[in-house]
This record gives structure tokens, C-alpha cells and sequence, in this order.
């Protein structure tokens, strides 16, 4: 059952084009991240659903139901935006109480408890938006998307406001949030990768107001179809080459052979492929080594443990790339 | 976005168009007409003349053009500086002096202009300092009335302003008087800019005081008007309203490009 | 510190001498002979006060009205030419009052565009009621309003209105709930300003020149430069300064500041 689907959506602000032919279904109780750089196109997608704008050319369905005409309070979705936008003037309670307008007035209170306490804010019922830190306004907005119950939960980039620690905390309210939420459609707009593997049942990946590639999450993440999407999410090696018998073929073929940093290794010379070292990061539980390689103009980025016994900056060094898991996706 | 859909925005936008329309535009339409109107019994003139423009801008006539462009550069040119002034000194002021200065320079804003011109007559016709009859007890209730404009568009500009600026051209080892003449003063040239344009369109249009006060050697422009329009002679009248007008716009709009160019220049 | 105070003194100098010397003779004059009793016990006066008040408070509602309504649509839903439109909003401020009254007696005279139009007399004699002048003050002074008001409402977060409106509010809803709340800082601002200067105002009614519709800045013009009755004049503006002085008080505390 498709709870939200966008058919051929093209979005226009002005002359230029914002969302290109697009086309994205999301089941009943699934979770698609809308993956991206910005100006990738992807919040214009979820401002089409939500009618926020309305499309030049395309449908949008919602539960079966064209909406591509209705305005955005006859359509029944709840929408996070990044800043939150919750009304400064109001209490919290008054906030999630405001999509309630039409429910008897003991339930409604019933229902602002409810989704409160759901999202572990009953003790702010009270306060006023400024009064609440940057993650409590995130769970008050989203308590207000949920108070009505809508069938199909739209999330803008809901933790990019946030700093490092609560953003992590954040994705795990979410993770639990749809657990409990099992009915509900969700699409996560984002633009980073993390949030995305961690939330996503399919993520569909955007570049340039186009729809890029779309699958399931590991799916895409260990098979990824494209040498945008292969760099884009998991920020994977693209060297020119192809696999012949099982083995890596450098300059070799139309493709890119793709391999995640972490799976890359570094050697002394004479193991690999020949390479120099240009540079070496320390990341607290890895060292990230940078190599240029020598037969082909293409960097290489290793994640390894440790440094002992691997060459310095600027000495010849070796990349030695797994027997498995390797992809070959066709250059751009 | 508030109204959503297309019809509903058409909507809004006719009762919008039949609102302004006759409220802000009509007003402005028919003076201008009335300025080239010969006569005029129907619904629009029935025949045009370039006439009252002739003697709009000859004779009598233009020399009160000229002595309100002398009014308002006085009275402006003091004003600005005097309400510059006064922004950055309420500033450096201690907190209790600061809120009184800040009100009393606000004041006059809140006084009718008719009373300022009183006061100035009843406060200046006799010694010591005796200034009725002279051009000068215009140019002083001019001054007065446009200066609290003056303060409080510079005293806003200035709220605005982040004061590291101020904080990094001191830390550079620049005394207070190259960082007020090197930094400060230069960043609120547009402020100055826009407070010299309102107070020279305020003092071109003011009625009040100058009628109180305003000797026969020294009628400005606003005040023939009104003589024009109280004896019937109102096509004259409109022609010299909008001479008005368009010398107000024109200078306005000649300040606006000489601070665009300005700021283009220190980029 | 106080070095830093001195410089305070030549701006404050300035006021104080064109403007606080001159309103104590104001003051002074006013109490000299029994100018007091005299104008108080007037019906001239008490006439000028009822139409004043009651003028300048028609006219701020209506252009509280008006410039609201102005305001929301070119701010939230703008259409082609709307910052022209914004433009010649500004512009108008600079522009003097009595120019609206010069027109008004084009369009709203015996003579004028909307009697012709109509081809008989309907106007009546709008043109010299408290009507015309409340019109005129209406049509000036919108733009005052108008001016905090789109200012405020850039600062709108428009996702508000997004989330407000896929919350399931209509429009109307919207404005009220969520629109108007946070507007009351601009508009009361706007609003107050109105009051003050169409109590003060004196051009338009100068120039509509009705015989009936006296307001006090038009009594202390008639006092004190057409009957030289100077203590009466002066009377008649102690008064309208306390009572214009005091609405600036309750303005400032409410709104923290000028323009």
C-alpha cells in the first residue's frame, strides 16, 4: 500500500528548475531517506508533499488520494522543518495542541499528554518555546507533527540544528519513534549520510534536482549504482580501473572500481598498488592516510589503526585493496 | 505563503488593487492633472496647459521654491549633524544620563509643529534675542522639527551596528578619534545619507510651524500653497505641489545614488 | 566617565534652547490674565478637543485596518510589482500631508471627479465633514502602519506559516493565531504613532479648510496668528502638549524608543 507517491514532479521557483521529473513512492510504514547535497532538490520534493508549493507538472498521491491541488491544511501530513517553527507566543502544550482545533476539548488534552509524553517532554507542558534548548524544541516540533495522528510524517533535515552529542541522542528518539510508529510513512530529508543508514529503510539519493539512484539502504550502501552515490554515501575510493578475474585492473575499462576507506590497507612498497603518501590525519580511533597513486591520477583514502611500520608523507608507499566486497560502478 | 490557493490569492489581490488604488494612487493621479489642467467641470480636464508650470516656476513663485531649498539645506545640514552627533555621544554617556538624553532629543517629535511654532514666536519676538520678522525663526522651527527624525534614524542605524568593529579598529592600536573618523563615522554614512533625505522631504513639506512663523521676506513653497489654494487659485496650486514633489524626489534620489556610489567605494 | 558625558552637552544645548525655552514661554504666557477660564469655559474649545480626539482615533483604526491588511498581502502573498508598490509606500512618508487634502477637493468637491462621474450631486458636503478629514488622515497616515509592519513581517519565519498550515489551519486561522501574535509588538508601535500624529496634525485640515471641523493645532493657528490672542493660543497648546506628551510617555514605555 503506497501511502505517499510522487509521480513525475517537476518543481519550478522562477525560471530555474528545483525538482526534475520525479518520481518516489513510500509504503504504509516505511521510512525513505531523501538523500543530498544542498540545492540537490530534496526539500523541494518534501515541500511538494506537504503542499508547501505546488508542482509545475506531476502528481502527488497520499494514501491513494490526489492532492497535487490542495492546499497544505486540507492534506493531513505533519511536517518537521529544520528550525522547528514552533509559535514563540505559545506554551509547549498550546504548540501541540494547535493541529487539534477540531477534537473535543478533553481529549484534545488527553492527546497533548499522549504525544508528550512520547516524546519525553511531559514535564515542559508548560514553558514557552524560548525557554526549551535546541533538542527540546526538536521534540516539542515533533510532537506536534504526531498529535493529530497523521498517516505520513514529513522530517526537513529535523537535526541539522543540532551539535554533535544531541544530534546522536536525537537519532535514537527517532529510531524509537518508529518503532512505535508502525503505521506511519516517513520521509527524511537529509544530507547526511549517518542519519540516513541509521533511519532508512530505502534511501533515495538526489543530485542536481534529479533523482540519482534508490534502493534499499544496504543494498545501495555496499552495491551502490553509481559513482555519485558510491562517494556520496560512505564516501567510498573511486579508482579508474575495472575487476578482471577477480582481480583489480588499475586504468583499466570505463568504470571506477569503488572500495570504502576503511577496507583500504597501507603497506611499504612492493605489496599493492604503487602509490606516495600526501598526507595522514589523526581521527582519535583511526589514522586517515592519503595516496596518490602512480599509475593513474586518482587519491586514495585509508582508515587504518595504526601507523607503525607505514611509510611517512611523502614516501612511497603501497594500497592494498580486499579480495571481496569490491563494486565497479561506470564513471559519470 | 499564507493563502493557498490561486483563487483565493486573486482574490485578495482584486480587494487589494480596489483598496490602493483610489486610497493612494487616485490622490496622487489627480493632483498631477490637476497641475496641467486648463479647466476642468467633467470627470477629467476638459482641456490641458502646460501654463501653471510656466508660472509655477517664474516670478514670485520660484523664489519660495528657492527659500524653501534654502530652508530645508539649513535646517537639514544642522540637523543631521547635530542628530550624528548626538546618536554617538548618547552612547558614550552614562546609562541614566543616556535614557534622559535619548528621550529629550525624541521629544519634539511628539509636539504638534503648530506648537514649536508658538513657542518659537512667543519665546523670540522680544529681547534679549529678538528674531521675528527673519528668516531664521523659520530655519530653527525646521531644525528643531526634523532634528529628532535625524536622531533617531542614525541613533537606529547605530542599535544595528555590531560593535567589533569599533572593538577590532581599537584593538589595531587606533586611538577613539581614528576609530570614530576611520570606522564608525564611514559605517553609517547610508544612515546619515537617509537621515539627511527625510529631514530635506519633511522640511520641504512642512506646514505647521512655517505658517506660525514665516515672514513675508521669507515664504516657503508649502505656505504659497496653501495662500494659492485658500484663494481658489488651485490648478497653480497642484503645479507648485508637484514641482514640490518632484524637487523633493529628485534630490532624494540624487543622495540615494551618491551613497550607493559611496559604498561601492569603500568595497 | 563623566569627560565622556560633556560631549552630550552641545546636541542637548540645541534642544534646549529651540525648543524647552520656548515651550516654558509657551507656558508663562498662557498664565497671564485669565486666559485659562476663558478658553476652558469655551464651547470653541471643548468642541476642537471632542473632534480632535475623535478624529484621530477614526483615523487610526482605519489605517490600523487598512495598513494591516495592506501589509499582510504584500508581505505573504506578493504579487508582480509588489516591492514597486512597497517603494511608493516609502515614498510616500516624505511626502507632506496637505497634499492628500489638495486632492481630496479634486476628487470629493461639489465640483469634483465623483460627482461628475456620477452626474448629480452625491458627495453632499462630505468634503466639509469630519469625514473628509478622517478619509485624508486615513489615506496619509496608512503607510505609518504599514512600515513596522512589513518590517516585522520580514522577519517572519515563514515556516510558521508552513507548519501552521499543514497543522490544519485555514488562512484566517492562521493569521489570527499565528500571524497577529507576533505582529502586536509592530503594530501597536505603528499604531500609537498614528494616534500622536494625527492628534497633531494640521495640514490636512488646514487645507480641506471646513469651517466645521476644528481641531486644536487648527485653534492655536486661529488664536495665535489670526486673532492674536497669544494666551489663548498658548492655552489651547499647553494642553494639546500634555495630552500629546502623555500618549508619547505611554508610547515610549510601551514600545521602548522612537521610529
Amino acid at each position: 500500500m503506497t501511502a505517499i507517491g510522487l509521480s513525475d514532479v517537476t518543481v519550478h521557483y522562477g525560471r530555474t528548475e528545483a525538482l526534475s521529473r520525479f518520481s518516489l513512492d513510500v509504503a504504509v510504514g516505511e521510512t525513505v531517506a531523501l538523500l543530498g547535497p544542498s540545492g540537490s532538490g530534496k526539500s523541494t520534493a518534501l515541500k511538494a508533499v506537504a503542499g508547501f508549493l505546488r508542482p509545475t507538472s506531476g502528481t502527488i498521491r497520499l494514501d491513494g488520494r490526489d492532492v497535487t491541488a490542495l492546499p497544505p491544511h486540507r492534506r493531513g501530513v505533519g511536517v518537521v522543518v529544520q528550525q522547528y517553527a514552533l509559535f514563540p507566543h505559545m506554551k509547549v502544550a498550546e504548540n501541540v495542541a494547535f493541529g487539534l482545533a477540531g477534537i473535543p476539548r478533553a481529549q484534545r488534552k488527553e492527546r497533548v499528554a499522549e504525544v508528550l509524553a512520547m516524546v519525553g517532554m511531559s514535564a515542559y507542558a508548560a514553558r514557552r518555546p524560548r525557554e526549551l534548548s535546541g533538542g527540546q524544541q526538536q521534540r516539542v516540533a515533533i510532537a506536534r507533527a504526531l498529535a493529530n495522528r497523521p498517516r505520513v510524517l514529513l522530517l526537513d533535515e529535523p537535526l541539522s540544528a543540532l551539535d554533535a552529542a544531541l544530534r546522536a541522542d536525537m537519532l535514537g528518539e527517532l529510531q524509537r519513534l518508529k518503532r512505535e510508529l508502525p503505521e506511519t510513512a516517513i520521509l527524511y530529508v537529509t544530507h547526511d549520510q549517518g542519519e540516513a543508514l541509521a533511519l532508512a529503510d530505502r534511501i533515495a539519493v538526489m543530485k542536481d534536482a534529479r533523482l540519482v539512484d534508490e534502493a534499499a539502504t544496504a543494498e545501495l550502501y555496499h552495491r551502490p549504482p553509481s559513482a555519485f552515490t558510491a562517494s556520496f554515501l560512505g564516501a567510498a575510493n573511486l579508482i579508474p580501473g575495472s575487476i578482471v578475474d577477480g582481480r583489480v585492473a588499475v586504468g583499466d575499462g570505463a568504470g571506477y572500481v569503488c572500495v570504502r576507506p576503511h577496507a583500504v590497507g597501507v603497506a611499504a612498497p612492493g605489496s599493492g598498488l604503487a602509490a606516495t603518501v600526501t598526507g595522514v590525519q589523526w581521527r582519535g580511533a583511526t589514522y586517515r592516510v592519503t595516496l596518490a597513486l602512480s599509475d593513474v591520477e586518482a587519491e586514495v583514502r585509508a582508515d587504518v589503526a595504526s601507523l607503525d611500520g607505514l611509510p611517512g608523507v611523502g614516501e612511497p608507499a603501497s594500497v592494498v585493496l580486499p579480495a571481496t566486497g569490491l563494486t565497479v560502478v561506470p564513471r559519470d | 505563503m499564507l493563502v493557498w490557493s490561486r483563487g483565493g490569492r486573486v482574490l485578495l489581490w482584486t480587494i487589494f488593487a480596489l483598496v490602493f488604488v483610489p486610497v493612494v494612487l487616485a490622490p496622487l493621479a489627480v493632483l498631477v492633472l490637476a497641475a496641467f489642467a486648463a479647466d476642468w467641470n467633467g470627470v477629467l480636464p476638459g482641456a490641458y496647459t502646460g501654463a501653471h508650470f510656466g508660472e509655477a516656476l517664474s516670478g514670485e513663485e520660484i523664489s519660495s521654491l528657492s527659500v524653501s531649498l534654502q530652508t530645508a539645506f539649513l535646517a537639514g545640514t544642522a540637523a543631521v549633524l547635530t542628530g550624528t552627533w548626538g546618536a554617538l555621544a548618547v552612547r558614550a554617556a552614562p546609562r541614566a544620563l543616556r535614557r534622559i538624553a535619548d528621550a529629550v532629543l525624541h521629544l519634539p517629535v511628539a509636539v504638534p509643529s503648530v506648537v514649536v511654532g508658538l513657542g518659537l514666536l512667543t519665546a523670540f519676538s522680544r529681547p534679549p534675542i529678538a528674531l521675528n520678522g527673519t528668516m531664521w525663526l523659520v530655519v530653527i522651527a525646521h531644525f528643531v522639527l526634523v532634528l529628532a527624525f535625524a536622531y533617531s534614524t542614525v541613533s537606529a542605524a547605530l542599535d544595528r551596528t555590531d560593535p567589533a568593529f569599533a572593538l577590532v579598529a581599537g584593538s589595531l592600536g587606533a586611538s577613539p578619534w581614528r576609530v570614530l573618523w576611520r570606522v564608525r563615522v564611514p559605517m553609517l554614512l547610508p544612515s546619515i545619507a537617509a537621515a539627511a533625505s527625510l529631514s530635506l522631504a519633511l522640511s520641504m513639506g512642512e506646514v505647521g510651524a512655517t505658517i506660525m512663523v514665516y515672514p513675508a521676506s521669507w515664504r516657503p513653497l508649502s505656505v504659497t500653497v496653501f495662500t494659492l489654494t485658500d484663494r481658489g487659485r488651485v490648478f497653480l496650486a497642484s503645479a507648485e505641489t508637484v514641482v514640490l514633489l518632484v524637487v523633493t524626489v529628485v534630490i532624494l534620489a540624487g543622495l540615494a545614488v551618491a551613497t550607493r556610489r559611496g559604498a561601492a567605494k569603500q568595497r | 566617565m563623566t569627560r565622556r558625558a560633556w560631549w552630550l552637552a552641545p546636541p542637548l544645548l540645541l534642544v534646549a534652547g529651540f525648543f524647552l525655552y520656548p515651550l516654558y514661554f509657551v507656558v508663562r504666557e498662557s498664565l497671564t490674565g485669565d486666559a485659562w477660564s476663558r478658553v476652558a469655559s469655551s464651547g470653541r474649545f471643548l468642541d476642537a478637543l471632542g473632534t480632535t480626539v475623535m478624529v484621530s482615533l477614526a483615523a487610526t483604526a482605519g489605517c490600523v485596518v487598512l495598513g494591516t491588511f495592506l501589509a499582510l498581502v504584500l508581505a505573504f502573498t506578493p504579487f508582480p510589482g509588489a516591492g514597486l508598490v512597497t517603494r511608493l509606500v516609502d515614498t510616500l512618508l516624505a511626502f507632506p500631508s496637505f497634499l492628500i487634502a489638495l486632492a481630496f477637493t479634486f476628487l470629493y468637491g461639489s465640483a469634483g471627479i465623483v460627482n461628475a462621474a456620477a452626474g448629480r450631486e452625491v458627495m453632499g458636503g462630505f468634503l466639509y465633514s469630519p469625514w473628509c478629514v478622517i478619509a485624508a488622515e486615513i489615506t496619509f497616515y496608512t503607510p505609518f502602519v504599514m512600515r513596522p509592519l512589513l518590517a516585522s513581517f520580514k522577519h517572519f519565519p515563514r515556516e510558521q506559516l508552513d507548519v501552521a498550515a499543514s497543522l490544519g489551519a485555514r488562512p484566517w486561522r492562521v493569521f489570527r493565531r499565528v500571524v497577529l501574535p507576533e505582529a502586536w509588538p509592530a503594530l501597536g508601535a505603528g499604531a500609537s504613532l498614528t494616534l500622536l500624529l494625527t492628534l497633531n496634525e494640521f495640514g490636512i485640515v488646514l487645507f480641506i479648510g471646513a469651517k466645521d471641523v476644528e481641531t486644536l493645532p487648527m485653534l492655536v493657528h486661529s488664536f495665535g496668528v489670526v486673532t492674536f490672542d497669544l494666551p489663548a493660543a498658548c492655552v489651547v497648546a499647553v494642553i494639546e502638549v500634555a495630552l500629546s506628551l502623555s500618549l508619547y510617555a505611554v508610547y515610549r514605555r510601551a514600545f521602548g524608543g522612537g521610529r
